[in-house]
């Protein structure tokens, strides 16, 4: 991940407010975080002037092939579907109670990870652990996999 | 328009029956839940039509005609396949045999009759302090048994979640992928399985440790109130077979906790086997083997197994110079080999049953696509008619 100075230095630096941040710092902090998009420097976008700057912050958040907004992969190859890491992420548990919770099959969609097909399919990222303005280094789902079939780039 | 049922896996002695499956136009699209390998069961195509009529006289006529055939397999088919294959035993007099004995001894035989204390696997999940695969890697034969069961999920009286409530160690002669998962690994040298029983309640009542690990799996054990060993053919090999052995090893945890074992049984339903030749009262008698070996057989009569696969060369090769009938629903080195194949649906996907999971629970294995296919029940009941 890039440090705030990084990506403030290629921000205009002139901390408009068109992101809605007060500053073009602040910006960077949520931009890392993964709290708001590139999208919303407006002005990024509209003055010619910044087009290097652009290509290398999209080079920087250009989410790795396959990857999840959050960096999480699924080696699908690697997968055997055993369902640990369904079973153990904190996330799947705290949503879904009555089946992750206790080994079964999702009984709703509030889950980061479920079995389908007989391998592992990400959704709602953004609610795992690792992500947002309270992340942890959360990796569950990592030292539970048999297969290293997971990781977060 | 599409429509989704929950299904039951047999793809192993697990039998998780929370597979939801989406059918659209009479075709499985889409299968949750199952691990690949049972999830590959579902999203197999059908078999090309074959003449069943004839195959099925094909069969009747090979049978009649042997001296002495036998009966092998088993343990991939339903309880209701099962039992008619014993009178088709019964009637043709012959040996009736799965790979129980081959693999496990007398362990199913001491399980069933409550020789060795035995659980269900829920109780596992809502109770278990510490579970003990030994000689077993669960992670590649039963996938889902530590994130539905053995270790992960949170049970009735396990609330806080594994890593605070339980402990799960691997004991082994490698580092398999269920040591990988496992809190702890205690590499055990080949046939040594006695010696380390010995050293573990050595330690429980006060001998000096010969390591770390053994130190700390032995505190394990005293703070446990409920334990499981999930037994292996590792650990039987191990044992060289001494069940004797394995009976005082158990009694001896008994003294610091309640402690359970189940067999980690390959095939979905060998459990289902056992119980269905002692309901016959029948013995399995562990002589097919040594049958095949020295001639003693013409015919052999495969259901839902690959010995080809299963045995060492030096046995399977035998089955090329007998006649071979394998009912199956797979194409594998076996159906390659045998003179006659019959394709069968697989239960719970095309065809109805029931089975025993490895803990003796039983579980109804519901059809949940209509297909020609005809049950390993079927054909074993046609082949009996016509005897
Ligand atoms: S819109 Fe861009 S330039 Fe303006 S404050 Fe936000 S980050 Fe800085
Ligand atoms: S890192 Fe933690 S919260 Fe995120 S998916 Fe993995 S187990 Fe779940
Ligand atoms: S733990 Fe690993 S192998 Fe098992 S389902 Fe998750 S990613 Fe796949
Ligand atoms: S663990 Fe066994 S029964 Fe469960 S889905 Fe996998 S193969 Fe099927």
């Amino acid at each position: 991940m890039p440090t705030p100075m990084e990506v403030y230095q290629l921000l205009p630096m002139t901390n408009c407010k068109k992101c809605g941040e007060s500053t073009c710092m602040a910006f960077a902090v949520k931009l890392i975080r993964g709290e708001v998009g590139l999208e919303a420097c407006t002005p990024l976008f509209e003055e010619d002037r910044y087009k290097d700057k652009l290509s290398k912050l999209q080079e920087l958040f250009e989410t790795v092939e396959g990857a999840t907004e959050t960096g999480l992969v699924i080696d699908t190859d690697k997968c055997t579907g055993c369902g640990n890491c369904v079973v153990a992420c904190p996330v799947n548990v705290a949503n879904d109670p009555h089946g992750t919770a206790v080994g079964r099959g999702p009984t709703n969609d509030r889950v980061i990870l479920r079995v389908k097909d007989g391998v592992v399919v990400a959704s709602n990222v953004h609610e795992c652990r690792r992500f947002g303005k309270n992340r942890i280094l959360c990796d569950l789902c990592i030292v539970t996999c048999p297969s290293g079939a997971i990781e977060f780039v | 328009m599409s429509t989704q049922v929950t299904a039951t896996c047999p793809g192993c002695s697990c039998l998780c029956d929370d597979i939801e499956v989406v059918i659209e136009e009479s075709e499985i699209r889409e299968v949750g839940n199952a691990c690949r390998k049972g999830a590959s069961l579902f999203l197999n195509p059908d078999h090309p039509a074959y003449d069943l009529d004839a195959a099925i006289d094909e069969a009747i006529e090979i049978l009649k005609n042997a001296k002495s055939p036998a009966i092998f397999g088993l343990d991939n088919t339903t309880i209701e396949a099962q039992r008619i294959a014993i009178k088709i035993s019964e009637k043709l007099g012959c040996m009736i045999e799965d790979y129980s004995s081959i693999r496990y001894g007398d362990l199913l035989n001491f399980v069933v009759s409550s020789r060795i204390k035995t659980c269900t696997l829920d109780d596992v999940r809502d109770r278990a302090d510490i579970s003990i695969f030994w000689g077993s890697d669960a992670m590649s034969s039963q996938p889902r048994h530590l994130s539905r069961f053995s270790y992960f999920p949170r049970g009735e009286h396990k609330q806080k979640g594994w890593e605070f409530d339980r402990y799960a160690i691997s004991i082994d002669i490698y580092r398999s992928p269920t040591a990988k998962v496992c809190r702890e690994f205690l590499k055990v040298s080949p046939g040594q399985d006695p010696a380390l029983m010995d050293e573990i309640l050595g330690i429980l009542s006060g001998k000096p440790p010969g390591s770390k690990e053994l130190l700390k799996f032995s505190n394990e054990i005293k703070k446990a109130d409920f334990g499981v060993i999930f037994a292996g053919s590792g650990l039987i090999h191990g044992l060289n077979r001494d069940m004797d052995k394995l009976i005082w090893f158990m009694e001896g945890l008994n003294e610091y906790g309640e402690f359970y074992l189940i067999p980690m049984v390959k095939g979905y339903n060998m459990r289902g086997f056992v119980e269905m030749m002692k309901r016959a009262q029948r013995q399995i008698e562990g002589s097919f083997l040594r049958a095949l070996l020295d001639g003693g057989i013409d015919a052999a009569l495969i259901v839902g197994a690959d010995p080809m696969s299963d045995l060492p060369y030096s046995l399977s090769k035998k089955l090329l110079d007998i006649q071979t009938i394998v009912i199956d629903p797979r194409d594998t080195p076996t159906t390659e080999i045998a003179d006659l194949v019959i394709h069968t649906g697989i239960a719970g996907v095309d065809n109805g049953g029931s089975a025993m999971r490895m803990d003796g629970v039983e579980f109804e294995l519901v059809p949940c696509i209509k297909r020609d296919t005809p049950s390993d029940e079927a054909v074993l009941t046609r082949i009996l008619e016509g005897l």
